[in-house]
């Protein structure tokens, strides 16, 4: 039976989960993804079930690479995505009215599965949107308990992600 | 115009700091604000600070001062008073603001490194810390920092372990020690770090139910680990297979 | 959500004509694709808070599984629980996809609450 390995990426609507894993996964990306009835948020289409890409490993193994809904009534499916995952990628989108909130969302959502693996903190759009700063983040991560590194990052740069997923197998380092 | 002074490659600048004293109001957010929009520009990143600092930029109302002789001072106003010193005359102009800081920026960096400014010694090589917080990007200019970063934010760790872990130099290490200290990022910890894994790591059951480490939550078990402590075990290998397929190179020593 | 009066009065016809054929019937809802309910009646202790969201996530799982298994698109989604079946199917409005949720208790016939679940998905389709 294949070993398998997973790394989960969450965020809000348009945060970009989509686009990290179809950066570098080697199958184009299963995504799950319809029409969205939020007319609060100028996206089209959102994913309800999970995105999905993977990696294989020298040896046969998978590294699979899953990505959530980002609504909070999606919450059971963070449960079951979480299960098991190596590490967390929260992604972030400085553009939105309270992006700080958002991380909250997901800081709270995943924060079993953050004292237990890796995670960290991208936050895109900072070139347009250069607030709040990553030091704004960082002093929230911190008041939620958490220490982590937090970095822009652009998801459609496929070396900007592999920075990613770097910076978590470095945590996992014994 | 000047031009931008960036580094090539991307290099970390000096961290100093500057407070202001006998200013008018409106003058010193005008001295900050200046200060803060040259940041792209000024050879070393500068920023305000109450207290001791490592330049102070005085005005006219100030009163004589007896502080450390080896702090420079920059004096602001509408006449030079011509004490000798540094001078910048109101009012101010980005492009003399941003001379006179490199001027006295590579003063600074330099009498640092002569051992002429008293500097905080730096950490054994095994005495224990742990950092509080992501430092702000500033501190992260350098791509290896963000690197140690990272690997200090898992359980304490010491010089010794941090120069090991990231293969990098001490020199960097004790630098960037340096400067996550002065920004109040650091916490001396009691007990010494340790470089070895997670073997002893009690992992509770209740996180995960279907967990594949049956774990001990009996009422004599241990109590519930500090936030950063509990990891789990990782399959040897694994980690160097993944870097291996997303084409990154190994960490450790060269 | 901009879903128009029409749409609105058919979800809560449906709702009424499945509460009210369908013996054994718990709860149904009816809810946007992307998860969030639109109209629902739930008989006493039945809890349907998250099963907009979760029907959404089946049934687009489904949908995965069908394409995979080159079976075409995927009509409904049951699933047969020890006290009672849940029926997820989709009904396609040209303005809006919709997903009907019937939850049934075990004296339903989940034949019965197919028959009808259909008809009614289909009317809702051409509302």
């Amino acid at each position: 039976m294949t070993v398998e390995h997973k790394i989960l990426f969450t965020g809000t609507m348009g945060a970009g989960k989509t686009t990290a894993i179809g950066a570098v996964s080697e199958i184009p990306p299963v995504s799950t993804d319809v029409r969205n009835s939020d007319t609060s948020v100028a996206k089209a289409t959102t994913t309800v079930g999970l995105d999905y890409g993977e990696l294989t490993l020298d040896n046969g193994e998978k590294l699979r690479l899953y990505g959530t809904p980002g609504q909070m009534r999606f919450d059971f499916m963070w449960r079951i995505l979480a299960r098991g995952a190596l590490g967390l990628v929260i992604l972030v989108d400085n553009s939105r009215p309270d992006p700080l909130a958002d991380l909250d969302v997901y800081l709270d959502g995943f924060s079993e599965l953050i004292a237990t693996t890796a995670c960290v903190v991208a936050v895109g759009r900072m070139e347009a949107h250069p607030q709040p700063d990553i030091d704004a983040y960082a002093r929230r991560a911190e008041a939620r308990g958490v220490l982590c590194p937090v970095l822009p990052a652009n998801v459609t740069d496929p070396q900007q992600v592999v920075q990613l997923l770097e910076l978590l197998l470095l945590q996992l380092e014994a | 115009m000047t031009t931008a002074a960036q580094a090539a490659p991307k290099g970390q600048r000096a961290l100093l700091s500057f407070s202001v004293e006998g200013l008018p109001p409106r003058e010193e957010l005008l001295f900050k604000s200046l200060v803060r929009l040259l940041d792209h520009r000024t050879h070393q990143h500068w920023a305000w600070k109450a207290g001791e600092a490592d330049l102070r930029v005085v005005g006219e109302q100030s009163p004589a001062h007896t502080g450390a002789p080896a702090v420079p001072v920059l004096a602001v106003g509408q006449v030079d008073p011509q004490r000798g010193g540094h001078f910048l005359a109101l009012p101010l102009h980005a492009d003399a603001l941003e001379q006179t800081l490199n001027r006295l920026g590579a003063m600074v960096v330099h009498a640092r490194g002569l051992g002429l400014v008293a500097i905080e010694a730096g950490p054994g090589e095994d005495d224990a810390f742990r950092l509080l917080r992501w430092p702000p990007a500033a501190l992260l200019e350098a791509p290896h920092r963000i690197r140690l970063a990272t690997l200090m934010t898992g359980r304490p760790t010491s010089l010794g372990v941090l120069r090991q872990r990231s293969g990098r130099a001490t020199q960097e290490c004790l630098d960037f020690i340096a400067d996550l200290r002065r920004s109040g990022l650091l916490e001396n910890v009691a007990e010494p770090a340790q470089a070895g894994g997670f073997a002893t790591s009690i992992f509770p059951s209740s996180l995960f139910p279907d967990s594949l480490f049956p774990g001990n939550t009996g009422p004599d078990s241990r109590p519930a680990p500090p936030r950063q402590a509990l990891r789990e075990t990782v399959q040897p290998g694994l980690l160097a297979r993944i870097r291996n397929r997303l084409g990154l190179l190994a960490p450790g020593p060269r | 959500m901009n879903i128009t009066p029409k749409i609105n009065l058919a979800a809560e016809s449906a709702i009424d004509t499945l509460m009210r054929e369908i013996k054994g019937v718990k709860a149904v809802v009816i809810s946007t694709e992307d998860g969030l309910e639109l109209a629902a009646r739930v008989e006493n202790t039945a809890q349907v808070a998250r099963l907009s969201a979760i029907a959404s996530s089946l049934a687009a799982l489904g949908a995965v599984a069908g394409e995979e298994s080159d079976l075409g698109d995927c009509d409904n989604v049951t699933i047969e629980a020890t006290h009672g079946h849940i029926l997820m199917l989709q009904a396609r409005h040209p303005e809006v996809t919709l997903i009907m949720s019937v939850v049934a208790g075990k004296e339903a016939i989940i034949g019965q609450v197919l028959y009808f679940a259909k008809q009614a998905a289909l009317a809702l389709q051409h509302a």
